[in-house]
């Protein structure tokens, strides 16, 4: 009785031959592409299935839970945090039939995603992250998961529907904590247990993490065709805090701001309230502003500000662009704001979750063997131009080798020569005698070149006060993450990896009443180093020039060598 | 050489953009004529008679925007309910929905508009099927997938006679899993509901993957709440077709009893954690503490293994257990009973 | 603030490069939608009250704004109005209404230009042809389920297929559908509140439907989603836009005759049962169209008229529903089996 071919289909098959000559042979092409785009699908979500995780909080499987995704060979598995909570210690059931063990890393309670990690020796099948913002409404998408706990084997549920939207903001009434900042909307089917679980692109990569859903009361707690993933590219904004093992706190101007509807029909969007402590006010924004941009964006209403603001942590800088009526009421003017986001304290209270600091040295010791395997140059030298804000410029050139290093800038002349021998420094300008450095800035250099050998050197590593990842930050449009260095005299410094090839991204440190970023860009031994004022990101200068790893000169270093 | 770090990157899986390479065109008129090969199998099944509806039409508009769920009195659904052609012969098979309205009449007619009365040949109290025969010579029975077509991510067309035997309703999901409830069922994100249950999710080769049944995870029977909400259930084809001969001889098919309780984190062999009194096991002389290993033929290591061996057995199937007490190994041969409460 | 300088001094030289990652704009769709799209509006009405939504969708279907929309009470307000793929507002009046066909056709005050207002060019969708669309189809629908984006945001875009076309016999049974709706598209895209007056689309993009208020089956106890094919509103529309000025009032349904239904001389049997709504033949009135049919007592009426009959009721509303003089089927129950009468209907 079970057959792939029986009379019935000759039959109708042959009466379709008649009624329309040559049809059929197009019938037999659109199945021909139809099962091949659908063996495709098949075959695509046989892999992803071996990525998803049915996640129970707790050593039971089973009481309660949702789903999650492997994003990483190693064992790190995305869910959200209304599935995790702060249960330190999670099962995780994958579609081999077995459970595991894992560890909560990090939780993100305002966009209600947790980072968890596999306690296992073997390495796991894990998806590729995705890129949300390339999306088109209608394009379609898979959800995967494990809803209602139907899969008593851990199979998980896939579901497929399209994008009804992008960028969606929506706050999840009840729990005044959540907030779905940048999601994306879907008609994929999305149950209770699906939380959790990964939106996947026909590609194969992920693009976010499922987590809301629209019920209608008279329905039941069922999809009705409207839910809402977490977007991945927000998520990649807040992955180094979570891999740190941090509560991460999104961003906020502290500043409201309402709709309002012009007389021509428009809306634009005026602030309406700003504390006067808040970095934003200090950047110069002000009641009653006409918001116009998000960082070069053009702004339609407050949800669209929402999503933007919600989609980054606390701490990352933002440029908003600003009209502000004249005072004589003859028009109006642009300015523009730049600042860092302020902490929008969400989800447990300060010191109700603490992460297991065994935790947090591994994954910074997981990151810094990362780092050290790329072979990172001890000694180099870069020579270049530099260019301050006002516009002048001069020519740098940098040595250095080990915790030594020796600045030249200017030309013949009007040289300065700095030099820092891992201990001492001197400073000698043209024509006169050298003398030792200014403190501050023999601390500036000595702090720099103690931490970042200590994050290429196990060795120096030891004399360093404390060295830990501690999150994650942008410099430009590269996320890095974030190594918080303390020497054993106090000097502190931020390291910046970029998240991509671990790669040395930058560094922060004190200067003056402020702090610097400074920014690398290496690119076939040409380097750029770009200093920015660490809350406004205002340009200080740039250093553009030739970089070229090696031991350097013996006597550099020496100060009777400065001529 | 530089370690990828967190983010997995350039590790493609699939062809690139498979999805927007697709061709939507030729998806739907695959669709369409996947469905045009299966209707005339597919037939509405009227149930007359038999508990009575308790339903207040609402009066105005504003009422009828609630929504009969929240309004008292609602009752199940009395519309057509669906059924798949199995013989020429005149065996319909199909869901067990309307039975619980205790129908005095059934009345099953074809796609071509022809009725026929229809008597209770047989039902599947486990899958919720049962067997209806008509008094027809020359019907077109339905084409069964082979139970290797039947995959997850294969679409799946759900049809449905819910508005009429003149109207076959459409809708179209993807097989969304596998083995659901207790291994019975395979999950479909098609829209499901008393507007299909008895009918067939076809696939695009308009072969019938398996028949939707109004099963639901919390057991019993599927209520209004899962309509339509991406999760719907089927019994796969290769069931549904070993079913027949049985329902058309034995009446009532009720799902097979054991009598334990598997330890929930049992891992290599199910650790038996209580014995009903009474049940087909303590009969044959289980233990709380013994392990199951096997049943027949498929090993068994955990809980849902078992649950899932056991369910592809009725009440009064033979199965053989492989068992371990200690070192001490055994093989018994028991009969599964009813369970506790089951039928009448 | 005096002076512009210091802030610009201070806040303005952040370069692009210290920016963070380019931020997405709302997003593009798939080519089909992403020319549907400019004519999609959002409708606010006065609704909110007793479950009827005050938000819904609606379409533009022509430059001189008009835009078509579902029927609803919720758009009797002075308040109604529109809000455009940019984000402009638009006030609007119901210009006709047809509550029978479930849509009505609103036009927007477009703004009449000049000092501090853009001209505003809307980009209407043309009407399709329905005619074509056929169970199985891809389609799309485009709307504002539960009212959550506004402004500039864009709607939601949903795609299901067909599930079916045309008046399903259920059609009486079906809570809350219009009333004269002689043909309609049933698809099982996700529909919400808010869905509602948005455009069907087929694959290709071309308008089909607009989709129906939220009505539920009796019958299955389900939610049918449901749209008015563009084959019943080409004529509304285009008689209703030549009209100078608004006019929001629904025709008056056809007066209902007085006379009653047909003569059959069938007698139910509705004794007060509990039990038995069933439609049983009690007595057949001698010499009447019954009695030349051929029916006898205790046959169970199970189709009239090609109309399932589950009921005592149901017979009596078919009945209505059908004209003296006509000849119709009638399939009944007898013994163990069925037999098809011809019953010709007399007046009464």
């Amino acid at each position: 009785m079970v057959s792939r071919r029986l009379a019935p289909w000759a039959t109708a098959a042959l009466a379709f031959v008649s009624a329309a000559p040559g049809v059929a042979q197009d019938a037999d092409a659109d199945l021909a592409q139809a099962l091949e785009d659908e063996a495709r699908q098949v075959a695509l979500v046989a892999r992803l299935s071996e990525s998803v995780a049915a996640v129970f909080p707790g050593e039971d499987p089973g009481q309660g839970g949702g789903s999650g995704v492997l994003i990483d060979p190693r064992g790190y598995v995305l869910t959200n945090f209304h599935v995790s909570g702060v249960a330190q210690v999670l099962t995780v059931g994958l579609s081999d039939g077995r459970t595991y063990r894992a560890r909560l890393l990090g939780i993100d309670p305002g966009g209600d995603i947790a980072l968890l990690r596999l306690i296992d020796e073997r390495t796991f099948r894990a998806v590729p992250l995705g890129d949300s913002d390339s999306l088109q409404v209608g394009e379609r998408v898979y959800a995967m998961g494990n809803p209602f706990l139907l899969a008593e084997d851990y199979t998980p549920t896939v579901t497929e529907g399209v994008i009804s939207g992008l960028h969606r903001y929506r706050d999840a009434s009840g729990s005044s904590d959540l907030v779905y900042g940048d999601s994306i909307q879907i008609d994929a089917s999305i149950n209770p247990g699906n939380s959790g679980g990964p939106l996947f692109r026909g590609d194969g990569t992920l693009l976010g993490i499922n987590g809301l859903g629209g019920f209608r009361p008279d329905r039941g707690r069922v999809n009705v065709g409207v839910g809402f993933a977490a977007s991945i590219n927000q998520i990649k904004n807040f992955l180094w805090d979570l891999r740190a093992c941090r509560q991460c706190q999104h961003g906020t101007m502290n500043a409201t701001v309402r709709d309002q509807t012009t007389p021509t029909g428009q809306t634009q969007l005026v602030v309406d309230a700003i504390g006067r402590e808040s970095a934003a006010y200090r950047a110069g924004l002000r009641l009653g502003d006409v918001l116009r941009t998000f960082n070069g964006v053009e702004l339609s209403n407050q949800n669209h500000l929402l999503t933007y603001v919600s989609r980054l942590p606390a701490g990352r800088r933002v440029r908003l662009g600003v009209e502000r009526a004249r005072e004589d009421g003859a028009g109006v003017f642009e300015v523009e704001a730049s600042f860092r986001l302020e902490p929008l304290w969400s989800g447990p209270r300060r010191g109700e979750w603490r992460p297991d600091p065994d935790l947090v040295t591994a994954e910074t010791e997981g990151l810094l063997a990362a780092y050290r395997a790329t072979s990172p140059a001890r000694a180099y030298a870069v020579e270049g131009t530099l260019t301050r804000a006002d516009g002048t410029s001069v020519r740098q050139l940098i040595r250095v080798d080990g915790l030594r290093v020796r600045v030249e800038t200017g030309t013949l002349g009007e040289a300065q020569v700095e030099v820092y021998d891992g201990a001492e420094g001197w400073v000698q300008r043209s024509g006169e005698a050298p003398q030792a450095l200014p403190p501050a800035r023999r601390d500036q250099l000595a702090g720099t070149r103690h931490a970042l050998l200590g994050a290429q050197d196990p060795e120096q590593q030891r004399s360093l006060a404390a060295l830990e990842l501690t999150g994650g930050d942008a410099l430009g449009a590269q996320r890095v993450a974030r190594l918080e260095v303390r020497d054993q005299a106090g000097r502190k410094r931020l390291l910046y990896f970029d998240a991509l090839d671990l790669g040395f991204a930058g560094l922060a440190y004190p200067q003056g009443e402020g702090w610097v970023e400074e920014r690398w860009r290496a690119v076939d031994g040409r380097l750029t180093v770009t200093r920015v004022d660490f809350e406004s990101g205002a340009l200080l200068e740039t250093l553009e020039g030739s970089y070229a790893p090696g031991p350097q000169p013996e006597g550099s270093f020496a100060p009777e060598e400065v001529r | 050489m530089r370690l990828t770090c967190f983010a997995v990157l350039g590790v493609a899986l699939g062809a690139p953009l498979a999805a927007q390479s697709r061709d939507e065109g030729a998806l739907e008129r695959v669709t369409k004529r996947a469905i045009e090969r299966v209707a005339v199998g597919v037939v509405e099944i009227e149930a007359l008679g038999g508990l009575e509806e308790a339903f207040q039409a609402p009066t105005n508009e504003a009422g009828a925007e609630e929504g009969i769920l929240a309004r008292k009195g609602f009752k199940q659904a009395y519309g057509p309910s669906t059924g798949l052609v199995v013989r020429e012969d005149g065996w319909i098979l199909t869901s067990t929905f309307f039975l619980r309205r205790k129908p005095r009449h059934l009345i099953v007619t074809t796609h071509d508009g022809k009725s026929y009365l229809a008597t209770l040949a047989g039902q599947d109290e486990a899958r919720a099927l049962c067997l209806l025969k008509v008094q027809a010579k020359g019907l077109t029975p339905v084409t069964w997938a082979a139970p290797e077509a039947l995959r997850v991510g294969r679409y799946a067309i759900a049809l449905g006679r819910g508005l009429g035997y003149e109207h076959l309703a459409v809708s179209r999901g993807i097989v969304s899993g596998l083995n659901r409830i207790g291994g019975r069922a395979l999950q479909s994100s098609a829209a499901i509901s008393p507007m299909n249950y008895g009918g067939p999710l076809v696939s695009l080769e308009g072969e019938v993957l398996g028949i939707l049944v109004p099963l639901s995870m919390q057991g019993g029977q599927a209520s209004v709440e899962i309509y339509d909400s991406g999760i719907g259930f089927a019994i796969p084809a290769v069931d549904a077709v070993a079913a027949i001969p049985r329902l058309s001889k034995a009446g009532v098919l009720r799902p097979g009893f054991l009598g334990v309780v598997p330890d929930p984190l049992s891992q290599d062999g199910v650790r038996i954690a209580q014995v009903s009194p009474g049940s087909p096991a303590a009969q044959a002389g289980l233990e709380p503490g013994d392990t199951i290993t096997a049943v027949g033929e498929r090993a068994v290591e955990r809980a849902w293994q078992l649950r899932h061996a056991l369910g592809a057995h009725y009440a009064g199937d033979e199965v053989e257990l492989s068992v371990s007490r200690g070192t001490e190994r055994k093989t018994l041969t028991l009969t599964l009973g009813a369970p506790p409460g089951a039928g009448k | 603030m005096n002076s512009r300088g210091p802030v610009r001094r201070t806040l303005g030289c952040a370069l692009g490069l210290t920016l963070c990652a380019t931020l997405p704009a709302f997003g593009q769709a798939i080519d089909p939608l992403e020319r549907a799209w400019p004519a999609v509006v959002k409708v606010y009405g006065a609704g909110g009250f007793q479950g009827v939504p005050a938000y819904g969708s609606g379409v533009i279907v022509d430059a001189r704004g008009f835009v078509l929309t579902a029927w609803s009470i919720a758009l009797r307000t002075p308040s109604l109005r529109a809000v455009d793929v940019d984000g402009r507002s638009y006030p609007a009046v119901i210009w006709r209404a047809d509550p029978g066909l479930g849509v009505a056709l609103l036009k927007l005050e477009l703004p009449v230009g000049g000092l501090g207002a853009a001209k505003v060019e809307l980009r209407p969708l043309a009407l399709g042809r329905s005619e074509a669309v056929s169970p199985g189809d891809t389609i799309y629908t485009l709307g504002n389920p539960f009212g959550f984006v506004y402004g500039a945001e864009r709607v939601a875009v949903q795609r299901g297929v067909v599930t079916t076309v045309g008046a399903p016999q259920e059609d009486a049974r079906v809570l809350n559908l219009p009333e004269r709706l002689p043909r309609l598209i049933l698809h099982d895209a996700p529909h919400n509140p808010g869905t509602q007056g948005g455009p069907l689309l087929t694959r290709s993009g071309e308008l089909v439907g607009i989709c129906g208020r939220i009505v539920e089956s009796r019958a299955t106890n389900t939610l049918l989603n449901f749209a008015v094919p563009t084959e019943l509103l080409r004529d509304f529309v285009r008689e209703a836009i030549t009209w100078r000025s608004p006019n929001p009032d629904p025709p008056r349904p056809p007066a209902e005759s007085a006379a009653g239904p047909p003569v059959t001389g069938l007698r139910l049997l509705r004794a007060h049962l509990v039990r038995s709504p069933l439609a049983y033949v009690e007595r057949v009135v001698p010499e009447s169209p019954a009695a030349r049919a051929g029916f006898e007592p205790d046959d169970l009426v199970f189709r009239l008229a090609g109309r399932t009959i589950r009921s005592c009721r149901d017979y009596d509303q078919v009945l209505e529903s059908l004209a003296a003089g006509q000849e119709v089927e009638v399939v009944v129950k007898r013994g163990p089996a069925l037999i098809t009468l011809r019953l010709r209907l007399e007046a009464p």
